[in-house]
């Protein structure tokens, strides 16, 4: 698809999708939000774009191969499940450190965090894999 | 030292494992490199064996626990030693003869891996202190066993042996397993140095006979004796040095070295004492007998080894003191000749390319040192001096004398066999090594095999160590107290000589010899009359009869399994909904009936439009005949749950339901256009009848849901996340907190199952593009 | 309330395993999805119908934590939604698989295993 105006939009949007779900991430423990949720909305940000320009595009466009967002995500969980286990606690117990800032709120950061990360990585990973395969496996576009 | 043993065991099977890696670098040579490892646990245990106290013995506890209370822990007596020493020693001998043996062969690396690790299990099957352990050595021999027959496996007749020696041998597994568990439950020890004070307790038991049942049964299916003798000469399809190992000197005396060592707290009873004699001289008479009628050097060989397990067994039963010190010398005797026999039965099908004893013939010259060694080691199986045989047999027939049950049969069993071993002796001597036998066509000889050391080193040794026991028995029997005072529990001191004097069991031997001397004059006659015999018994041949049962045991189960999974999918989903629909709603009803006292709340009226357009929507798109249509009305259908979720305060939920939903229709219109348009596959009649069920189905879920709405469930696990959400996991979104904290390690489950589906995926396309690439 | 919903879910049951039931492979993967949809459903509402309170707690306004949505179920499902979606997607992938194989849409050709 060709229209300059509906490209621009898509690129837009894609883009405002990626910064929104990374904002969900952030304040999902506190809000509706967080891992599961964020992924999928930045997936459908680049699900939207792949449609308008293809998956070829989609894939340089997310830069590394979705798997790899796959497995990044889940040593990221795991890693977080165990570095509890470096501070002589047990496995998966919470760890939070505050980081004060100045003018706007404290920085209130933890291991769940991380984890949460894991997952957001790990859902996008999985749509964004099957969508561009798909899309490449049936020639759409 | 003695602690090192168990890593000696694991380094066991490290090097197994390593063994294809060398053979890569060692070539033919990796034989003999390996043999170092049985090397040093034969110098080891000749040095525990001497160094042991009449009435001492190690114990190692395990490294770690394998079951609770349980583990390898090792047990260093006589007995254990005795049977680590032949194991190890003739495990070196056949590494060598093996290097070269099979020097032509494919997967050389892996068939000494399987060498070796059956080396392991064999060593920690003899040594191990702990029943289970035994059980499971006990069954790791077999497997191996069954592997090395049927190593040739591009042979039908191979696998097919290897397949009935397994069968055989693992069902006698189980039954050892049993009869463990069973010993285990009564005395609540697994462990063999404390059950050696609790025969009383066990042989009183009112289910001594089921564990007697169990655990002969097991020896008689691993040491081949009759009615399960047959595998045995089966399993002679496997690798020479196979057969010289495994087949004679080793795991078929598994079964007698298990009769010796659980002898202490199973034995000595009316039982024991008539069963295994009877069973131990039928086998002991069959063998002799069906060996006369054979051809095969090896399949003869397989039968005398038949007849040897039946003579051990039959004296572990008769179960005195002379008893158990002649199978215990009888086991040395028989594993130094027979293992030099098949090691020659071997040398001579690679020189001549055949061992049919008929057409073999005048070798004894061409074979040199060789043919020495087999004159020695028939001598030793025939029972003459002054070899270690023949002390063997003075001991054997003392023994049977002191029988406390039908000793007269036994006698006169045991003497017609021994008749027997020394014919068949002599028979096969005269006819493969004799030179002055004429012979119509002299079979061609492969001067690089007769003269080949590897090949030649085994048996020669063999054989000289039974010379050299036989001329100096004192050596042995010093050591052998040990092994008697922990079957026994009675301190002897066991003198072997060659010479007492004239007795009544000396008059027996030279009958027998006369005899056997006998039957060698006649030999054509009698060899022609049992091979009649043979074909006779041929009509009842039990390999076939096995086979058959078998067969028709998997012909029945296979019937059943085509009833049952006829492969109609509908019909298991059927099948599956309607009896639990049904098993429910009886259920339901017979017990409360559909909630009694019903306080509905009041619905709002937008709820009850979502609903009914929900409905419809699903209505709809089962009826539908477009595609794109059903799958947004089911579209409809997902985001009205959501708004449902959303009206009663998940808020998470709400919005993963929209984009799911979303996604999903997204990528249902991807695939779709690339599938055929819905087909119409099904009758009329049979979809009516799918309504009914379905409406049964969902009636039964309406019920359920509609019944536990009214149980009042508590909440307490919901209640304290609600409550220490924040303060512990600093959080204030519950749902998110329990995802990744609370539940975390459930969460990190569920992003591996999205991972293995995203692999899944894209595996399953991937697959597609290359095929299509190839045509 | 209560009547409706158990109706209503009984209809989603009855329409899934209806799917289910088709030889058409499309309206059987269409059947899972109606069927994990209502599961997620019985899932969520025996948490009970009575509370509605949104399951975030705030700082300033004392929440009745009494009316709090039940926030168990709301994770379970959570998660079986996200997975919901990687099964449609992986059973459509089969379903495309086997069709390029086999060229037909019909489960009764699954009938056997080496098909071709």
């Amino acid at each position: 698809m060709n229209n300059i105006v509906l490209r621009t939009i898509v690129n837009l949007i894609s883009r405002l999708l990626l910064y929104l779900s990374i904002y969900l991430l952030w304040r999902g423990h506190n809000a509706p939000g967080g891992g599961f949720i964020g992924g999928i909305i930045a997936a459908i940000g680049f699900v939207f774009y792949a449609i308008i320009y293809g998956p070829g595009k989609t894939r340089e466009r997310i830069k590394l191969p979705p798997m790899y967002y796959i497995g990044g995500g889940l040593f990221f969980s795991a890693l977080s499940t165990v570095i509890s286990v470096f501070t002589g606690r047990q496995p998966l117990t919470g760890l939070w450190i505050d980081i004060p800032l100045p003018v706007i709120e404290d920085i209130h950061l933890g291991t769940p965090f991380l984890f949460d990360m894991g997952v957001y990585l790990v859902v996008f990973g999985m749509i964004t894999a099957i969508i561009i395969n798909i899309m490449e496996v049936l020639r759409w576009n | 030292m003695h602690q090192l043993l168990p890593y000696l065991l694991t380094s066991l099977l490290v090097v197994g494992l390593a063994t294809p890696l060398l053979e890569k670098k060692l070539k033919y040579r990796t034989g003999v490199f390996l043999s170092v490892i049985p090397l040093s646990f034969f110098l080891y245990f000749l040095w525990v064996f001497t160094s042991l106290g009449k009435t001492e013995s190690l114990i190692i506890p395990p490294i770690m626990e394998l079951v609770r209370g349980g583990g390898l822990s090792v047990r260093l007596d006589g007995l254990s030693v005795l049977f680590g020493l032949m194991v190890s020693g003739i495990g070196v001998l056949v590494l060598f003869y093996a290097s070269a043996y099979m020097r032509k062969y494919p997967r050389q690396g892996y068939f000494f891996m399987l060498l070796t690790f059956f080396m392991g299990a064999m060593l920690g099957m003899v040594l191990t202190n702990n029943l289970i352990a035994l059980f499971i050595f006990w069954e790791l021999t077999s497997v191996f066993s069954f592997l090395l027959i049927g190593f040739d496996n591009h042979l039908e007749k191979a696998r097919k042996a290897a397949l009935q020696g397994f069968l055989i041998t693992a069902f006698g597994g189980l039954c050892l397993l049993f009869g463990v568990l069973l010993i285990g439950d009564i005395a609540g020890t697994y462990e063999i140095s404390e059950l050696l004070n609790k025969g009383e307790l066990i042989t009183s038991h009112t289910r001594y006979p089921l564990i007697f049942l169990f655990l002969v049964l097991a020896v008689f299916t691993k040491s081949a004796q009759f009615p399960f003798h047959f595998w045995l000469p089966g399993a002679m399809n496997a690798p020479t040095p196979v057969s010289a190992y495994l087949h004679s000197a080793t795991m078929v005396n598994a079964g007698v070295f298990l009769l010796l060592r659980v002898n202490p707290f199973i034995g000595d009873t009316l039982l024991w004492d008539s069963v295994l004699p009877l069973f131990g001289s039928i086998t002991m008479f069959t063998g002799a007998l069906l060996a006369f009628g054979e051809k095969d050097l090896k399949r003869i060989l397989a039968f005398t080894t038949i007849s040897a397990l039946g003579i051990m067994v039959l004296l572990a039963g008769i179960d005195t003191t002379k008893s158990i010190k002649a199978a215990l010398v009888f086991f040395v005797v028989h594993g130094l000749y027979k293992g030099a026999l098949f090691m020659i039965a071997g040398l001579i099908d690679k020189t001549t390319g055949t061992r049919d004893i008929d057409r073999l013939g005048q070798l004894w010259k061409p074979l040199g040192l060789v043919s020495f060694a087999a004159l020695l080691s028939f001598f030793s199986m025939a029972g003459l001096p002054p070899m270690l045989g023949f002390i063997g047999k003075e001991l054997i027939y003392g023994a049977k004398m002191q029988a406390a049950y039908f000793s007269n049969i036994i006698l006169v069993f045991g003497i017609l066999s021994n008749m027997l071993m020394v014919g068949i002796s002599f028979y096969v001597f005269y006819q493969v090594f004799w030179p002055y036998r004429r012979v119509k066509k002299k079979v061609a000889i492969d001067g690089h095999y007769a003269r080949s050391f590897l090949l030649s080193f085994g048996p020669v040794i063999l054989a000289a160590f039974s010379l050299g026991l036989g001329l100096a028995p004192v050596r042995i029997g010093k050591y052998l107290q040990n092994a008697i005072y922990f079957i026994r529990a009675e301190e002897v001191a066991v003198d072997l000589g060659l010479w007492h004097g004239v007795n009544a069991v000396l008059i027996l031997s030279i009958i027998t010899v006369g005899g056997g001397i006998l039957l060698f004059i006649f030999r054509k006659q009698v060899a022609f009359n049992v091979a009649r015999f043979n074909n006779w018994l041929n009509k009842f041949y039990l390999p076939d009869v096995f086979d058959k049962v078998i067969k028709n045991y998997v012909k029945v189960a296979s019937r059943q399994t085509d009833r049952i999974q006829h492969g109609y999918h509908r019909y298991y989903l059927i099948t599956f909904f309607v009896i639990t629909s049904l098993l429910v709603v009886v259920h339901l009803f017979a017990n409360s009936g559909i909630a009694p006292e019903l306080q509905l709340q009041p619905i709002k009226s937008y709820l009850l439009i979502l609903f009914i357009v929900m409905a419809f929507a699903a209505g709809y798109a089962i009826f539908s005949s477009s595609r794109i249509a059903a799958i947004l009305a089911l579209g409809i259908v997902g985001y009205g749950i959501g708004l449902v979720y959303l009206f009663f305060g998940a808020v998470d939920l709400a919005i993963t339901q929209f984009l799911v939903e979303t996604l999903v229709m997204v990528i249902f219109v991807l695939v779709i256009y690339k599938l055929p348009v819905f087909a119409v596959f099904s009758s009329k009649a049979s979809r009516v009848r799918d309504i009914f069920i379905a409406l049964l189905a969902g009636g039964m879920m309406g019920m359920v849901v509609l019944k536990s709405n009214f149980f009042n469930v508590e909440t307490p696990i919901s209640d304290y996340f609600i409550n220490n959400s924040l303060n512990l996991a600093h959080g204030k979104n519950i749902v998110n907190v329990i995802l990744v904290d609370f539940r975390a390690l459930d969460t990190m489950g569920e992003i591996t199952v999205l991972a293995l589906a995203a692999a899944g995926v894209v595996a399953l396309l991937r697959l597609n593009i290359k095929k299509r690439e190839n045509e | 309330m209560e009547l409706v919903l158990a109706i209503f879910i009984g209809l989603l049951y009855a329409c899934g395993v209806y799917l289910l039931l088709r030889r058409s492979i499309v309206k059987l993967i269409l059947g899972v999805f109606v069927l994990s949809n209502a599961t997620n459903l019985v899932i969520f509402l025996a948490g009970g119908i009575t509370r509605s309170g949104i399951s975030i707690l705030q700082d300033e306004v004392v929440v009745d934590k009494s009316n709090i949505t039940d926030p168990l179920p709301q994770a379970l499902i959570l998660t079986a939604i996200v997975i919901g979606l990687g099964i449609a997607a992986y059973t459509l992938a089969l379903k495309y698989k086997y069709y390029k194989v086999t060229g037909t849409d019909d489960l009764d050709r699954l009938k056997n295993t080496d098909q071709r």
